[in-house]
């Protein structure tokens, strides 16, 4: 119950966004703690190559936050892997956010075998392996897998074909990785353990979780109003203005979707490479989130609120400037004040 | 889905609040209304009796009660007239919700089975039914033993795990009995008078219990038996539902509430507007934070819901009794204030100071 997303600006810059809700218990009650999207790139492999990634996962939090943690360490691992081969103790290159994709997937084909495997050894008291064999052989003893219900039972486990509670939270995941490489520029790629795929996203963004038809059609709505040629370069305070709003709807539409969006700015150019990645998901995301829900109500311009957002997102202006300005620029306070606490205007 | 909560203020009044979203699959709007008053008006007036009902679960099921609850209200008093009303008391009027309410899910069972199967309920419980003139004997076990678990309501619960299930609160009074609560759930159809002063149900209802459970339980029996103040109630009311909407999915948007005391002149329920109870909600959230105190928040409340004092200066008060407005500002409007566990319960600076001149005379 999520809404992740990201959109690509350029072939330089993109944005990740995604809220903060997550349900906790069979009941579905809900926190608003969750830290869908991360960076999985260390630090240093960032400044030293320019490389930056994040990986933003809906489903269960369980295995979406374990393959965050691991896709950051087998990262680190593989610089170290290199590192080790190479004679001259420097790389002058390293991975690419397609590779990085590859290794994603590959962790959830690897929990989702770890995973059903334990299963199935619980129940049936054999493995995946043994099963696609059809026998298994314990103490010296060999056993035929031949009981239709057994057979269905584990091939249900294996497969989700019938979209079974038994293995939910194993298939049940989907996840988003965008970044930077000096190779191939700003990319996003799509993995679902659902669908069982990865792939490369070609269409500027893309969206997924409980939320994913309503921020599917403010993003689509916003890039029909574009020129061909201007989805290639995608205004970035519109971009951002769009995201927002798109995470506010399904805030509003999506059971499962709420609290702060978390937004990760991804850009190439920038010279400093330990400033990449901007994340905003503290006072300043909600601040932004209530400047595009003014625009949206017509109670600021669109211009003034591209401009504030600008200031605060981008030029790092801070919170307490920000939110005098919006209080300047609204043609009714008293609405806007309204409004933002969550009356029906 | 959602909740409906009720507490009982004293034996006269008492309020009922419920939330306003509502669910299709995973998406969700903000405009349903759970809250029906079963008695036209001035049938009302004239028997002196109140009844509103309040339901979770699905929407059609409570909106056709409400519809043949009212109608048969109706009917009964233009064919009998005052003195020989049927519907003299709350708990004969949740007699006849439980009446509508069975038969509106046997129709529906019914519905069911008879689409997969061919044959309804009473088919069932004979055990044949008849097509054609042709007499068919029901011996098929499997299907036996899901015509059952539809006929007997044991289905639609178990698939809708997770949803709220179809219940429903009542809350009224009448000349003979002052006020009366009453729950209902679909699933067994019993009309269970409530114990405890409070009830609530759907999806929000740990949440909310929680919150009255802290209300109930810091009073002591004589405090509970005499009642609590009015203004005090709406304050502990809005609370159980604030604890629901935080921590519950399927609840959402403004609150309704509706009062009942049939102890005053005139109007005996009052049904507040969208921008009295979305006002009453901050200041119940204000006190949640400890960004007001206590009695500040009980006398804004009886200012707004029980005085009729503006909104606007009602709404200037708030922020006017807040130690930090601008804090007070920023956590209305939805920031993260790292308030440490503002609903737990804290002993009074009275006390504290005690304890810590006591430690500090140490008596070595």
């Amino acid at each position: 119950m999520t809404t992740i997303n990201a959109l690509k600006f350029d072939e330089y810059s993109g944005i990740c966004i995604c809220d903060e809700q997550r349900g906790w218990n069979p009941e579905n009650m809900r926190i608003m703690s969750s830290d869908k999207i991360r960076p999985v790139v260390p630090q240093y492999i960032q400044q030293e190559f320019g490389l930056s990634a994040a990986y933003g996962n809906t489903g269960s939090s369980s295995i979406g936050d374990e393959i965050k943690y691991k896709l950051a360490r087998l990262i680190d691992q593989e610089y170290q892997r290199r590192l080790n081969l190479n004679k001259k103790k420097k790389l002058e290159e390293f991975m690419t956010v397609r590779e990085i994709a590859e290794m994603a997937y590959q962790l959830m084909i690897d929990i989702k075998h770890q995973n059903v495997s334990d299963e199935i050894l619980s129940k049936f008291g054999f493995t995946e392996e043994e099963f696609i064999q059809g026998f298994y052989v314990r103490e010296g003893e060999k056993y035929e897998i031949k009981e239709k219900d057994v057979i269905e039972k584990v091939y249900q486990h294996m497969t989700w074909e019938k979209r079974g509670k038994e293995s939910m939270p194993v298939f049940l995941n989907a996840a988003i990785v965008a970044g930077y490489d000096e190779k191939e520029g700003f990319s996003i790629y799509h993995l679902s353990q659902i669908e069982q795929f990865s792939r490369s996203v070609d269409k500027f963004f893309v969206t997924d979780g409980s939320g994913r038809d309503p921020t599917n059609l403010v993003f689509s709505e916003y890039l029909e109003t574009l020129p061909a040629t201007g989805r290639n370069s995608i205004d970035r305070v519109e971009g951002l203005f769009t995201a927002i709003a798109a995470v506010q709807y399904a805030c509003r539409r999506s059971i499962g979707v709420g609290g702060y969006a978390h937004i990760k700015y991804i850009d190439g150019r920038q010279k400093d490479r330990s400033k990449m990645m901007i994340d905003i998901e503290d006072s300043r995301a909600k601040l932004a989130s209530e400047l595009v829900a003014a625009g949206k109500s017509g109670l600021i311009s669109h211009d003034h609120v591209l401009e504030m957002l600008d200031n605060l997102v981008y030029k790092n202006k801070s919170t307490k400037s920000v939110n005098e300005m919006m209080w300047k620029k609204t043609k009714d306070v008293k609405k806007l004040h309204r409004l933002l606490r969550g009356y029906k205007i | 889905m959602g909740i409906v909560n009720i507490l009982k203020f004293d034996e006269y009044a008492g309020a009922i609040i419920t939330d306003e979203e509502d669910n299709f699959q995973v998406r969700r709007t903000f405009f349903r209304d759970n809250l029906y008053r079963l008695i036209d008006q001035d049938i009302a007036k004239k028997l002196n009796i109140e009844v509103i009902y309040g339901g979770v679960g699905d929407a059609s099921l409570h909106h056709e009660i409400y519809e043949s609850v009212a109608r048969e209200i109706r009917q009964d008093f233009k064919a009998k007239k005052k003195k020989k009303s049927s519907y003299k008391t709350v708990e004969a009027v949740g007699r006849l919700v439980i009446k509508s309410m069975n038969v509106a899910l046997k129709r529906k069972a019914n519905n069911r089975l008879r689409y997969l199967f061919g044959f309804n309920a009473d088919d069932l419980n004979r055990g044949y039914f008849i097509k054609d003139g042709q007499k068919y004997e029901i011996k098929q076990e499997k299907i036996i033993k899901k015509a059952l678990k539809i006929s007997t309501k044991n289905e639609e619960a178990a698939a809708r795990r997770g949803a709220s299930e179809d219940h429903s609160l009542i809350i009224g009074f009448d000349s003979e009995n002052k006020l009366c609560m009453y729950n209902i759930k679909a699933e067994c159809s019993v009309l269970s008078h409530v114990s405890g002063g409070f009830d609530t149900v759907g999806t929000g209802k740990y949440a909310s219990g929680l919150s009255f459970a802290k209300c109930v339980g810091r009073k002591e029996q004589k405090v509970r038996n005499s009642g609590m103040d009015h203004a005090e109630g709406m304050v502990e009311l809005i609370l159980s539902a604030i604890y629901a909407a935080e921590y519950c999915t399927f609840i959402g948007g403004l609150f309704h509430i509706s009062y009942l005391n049939g102890e005053k002149m005139g109007e005996k329920v009052v049904e507040y507007d969208e921008l009295h109870v979305k006002l009453a909600t901050e200041i119940v959230h204000a006190l949640h934070a400890r960004l007001i105190d206590r009695p500040t928040s009980i006398k804004l409340i009886r200012d707004l819901m029980f005085k009729g004092v503006k909104l606007d200066s009602v709404e200037s008060a708030l922020y006017s009794s807040a130690q930090d407005p601008m804090k007070l500002d920023t956590y209305l409007r939805g920031y993260k204030l790292d308030i440490p566990d503002p609903g737990a319960f804290h002993f009074p600076a009275t006390r504290k100071k005690v304890r810590k001149t006591k430690m500090k005379a140490g008596e070595k």
